[in-house]
């Protein structure tokens, strides 16, 4: 692999498409997904915007992680774990063997549950992902690392003291250094995974208000427990159930006028 | 004050005395050998313990061929056992979890970590003393590192099993490769416990008498030559301490001294650094 080159390059997509509105990043097609025999994506058919947050609703158990998982193929570290169908970004079906999966998740960055810094300095923290697929000079590291620090909106709080360790930190200043070490590749997209649900209200509302201004950078994929969180974040949301998308809709419309009765049910509080 | 409430608090005091009683018994028979250790080791410690080579009876000498050879068997079998025991480790708990094969190279490395001493002895003599034709260094080094990898095998998969598996999806989900995420994240994260597992483990062995009796036996000479038979601490107390000769009975106190205050260093390196790492984070 050229060390040189950009993921976008290694899978030769145009970095300078111009930006649509509504246009579909992610297409996701007759997905199945089993771990072993336990059937826990049942037809999934669903269509992710570009730049647009799209937040996944559903009691526990209903497979939105499992579907979170499956768009940077997370879950093909663990043997027994299978998905079948099609899911589409810029016309590359990415469940394809074929597809070079670094490649793959440098496009697509992911944020877990809990705060995972490396244990390693703050700075080295950010440059380990850009080190994985290039090796830029002293000066222009010292600028990606400042560049995604500030995107997460972390630099402030961290300009002075870059080489402390990232553990160090606070949950949510370490959840932000997640955040700036996934942004520092400059993906596509951003899978959240219950990003807030270790943290306090105030690191919470920070990390909501950041998700905000990346929108118009990044498509944002989130999952939450949290109604309330994805009433705030999202523009669309999908309502699963039992391992099937039960409801997509328009944020707005989906908390004021859901159509189906297990969403009503749901975001009422009926169950979950 | 009602009866259960009583009987609660009798049955508390009761179980409290047994308690500080076992602790206090253990306790003692600690104290007691390292005080008789202490003094008998201390009147017999002078400098030329580190110059002067093991005396014939009746003569006073030193001790100087016995470190130097313990020094080199523990060493040399190290430079066996670390690499081993951290690659076996590593494929017990990144590559092998949940697979047969696993498991049952966890299951001899437990049988391994309890077996008797002596029998990584008698297995090394079967194997290389008497094929070589005598009682070498190498054979004892082949020995101590027998008695040290499943040590290190142990620690090394415990501790890169206390990383956070989240850790390595994070990892992942840069698109990092499984080599990538072990050496740059898996380690760096367990690299103290490693390390502590490692330095027990020559803690271990510098005390090994039986697997050195059959393998490197000892001798009364200055050698550096593994492939013939080498001076070592405790074949030499073994020896030293059986005889009638006071000078040698003295100069077995000196000895069993310095193993057990290099150990005692090895342990608080150990426990330093993993305190002053634990403090980083």
């Amino acid at each position: 692999m050229e060390m040189t080159m950009t993921p976008a390059e290694l899978l030769n997509i145009e970095s300078s498409q111009p930006e649509l509105t509504n246009e579909v990043d992610i297409s996701i097609r007759d997905l199945n997904f089993y771990y072993g025999n336990n059937h826990a994506l049942k037809n999934i058919n669903l269509e992710i915007g570009r730049n647009e947050t799209t937040a996944i609703i559903g009691p526990s158990g209903c497979g939105k992680s499992t579907l979170l998982r499956i768009l940077n193929r997370i879950y093909t570290l663990y043997p027994g774990q299978e998905a079948k169908g099609e899911v589409v970004i810029d016309n590359q079906n990415i469940l394809d063997p074929k597809v070079n999966v670094s490649a793959l998740r440098a496009r697509v960055g992911m944020v877990f549950q809990s705060p995972t810094p490396f244990p390693m300095s703050i700075y080295d923290n950010i440059a380990y992902g850009i080190r994985l697929y290039e090796k830029p000079s002293r000066r222009e590291m010292d600028a990606r690392v400042e560049k995604a620090l500030r995107s997460a909106a972390l630099w402030d709080e961290v300009k002075d003291k870059l080489h402390q360790s990232g553990q160090s930190l606070s949950g949510g200043q370490q959840q932000r250094l997640c955040i700036a070490r996934t942004i520092a590749l400059e993906p596509q997209v951003l899978l959240l995974d219950e990003p807030t649900s270790a943290l306090d209200p105030v690191s919470t509302s920070k990390i909501e208000d950041l998700l905000d201004t990346l929108r118009d950078e990044y498509t944002i994929v989130i999952v939450t427990h949290n109604m309330q969180q994805a009433a705030r974040v999202s523009q669309k949301t999908v309502f699963m159930y039992l391992g099937e998308v039960v409801e997509v809709a328009e944020t707005d419309e989906m908390f004021l006028r859901p159509k189906e009765e297990r969403t009503k049910n749901y975001i009422t509080g009926r169950f979950g | 004050m009602n009866a259960v409430v009583q009987r609660r608090q009798l049955a508390n005091v009761f179980a409290r005395i047994l308690i500080v009683a076992a602790t206090l018994l253990v306790l003692a028979f600690l104290v007691w050998i390292c005080a008789v250790l202490l003094y008998q080791g201390f009147s017999a410690f002078k400098p030329t313990l580190f110059t002067e080579m093991t005396p014939p009876p009746g003569e006073s000498g030193g001790l100087a061929n016995a470190i130097a050879g313990s020094f080199l068997l523990v060493a040399v079998a190290m430079l066996f056992a670390t690499p081993v025991g951290l690659l076996a480790g590593t494929y017990l708990n990144e590559y092998g979890k949940g697979t047969w094969l696993a498991s049952t190279v966890r299951f001899v490395n437990d049988v391994l970590l309890a077996k008797p001493s002596i029998l990584a002895g008698l297995f090394i003599y079967e194997i290389l003393v008497v094929p070589m034709g005598g009682f070498s260094g190498w054979a004892g080094s082949a020995a101590l590192a027998l008695i040290a990898i499943p040590v290190v095998v142990r620690t090394t998969e415990d501790m890169l099993n206390l990383v956070p598996n989240s850790m390595r999806e994070a990892a992942y989900a840069l698109g990092a490769s499984r080599s990538k995420v072990i050496i740059t994240v898996s380690y760096r994260a367990a690299r103290v416990g490693m390390t502590t597992g490692i330095l027990l483990s020559v803690a271990r062995i510098a005390g090994e008498t039986a697997p050195l009796l059959f393998t490197s036996l000892n001798n009364q000479f200055w050698s550096t030559d593994m492939s013939s038979s080498m001076a070592n601490l405790p074949v030499m107390i073994f020896q030293f301490a059986m005889n009638p000769y006071p000078d040698w009975q003295a100069l077995a106190w000196a000895g069993a001294l310095l193993i057990t205050l290099t150990i005692l260093i090895l342990s608080i390196i150990s426990r330093v650094v993993l305190r002053s790492a634990n403090a980083q984070h």
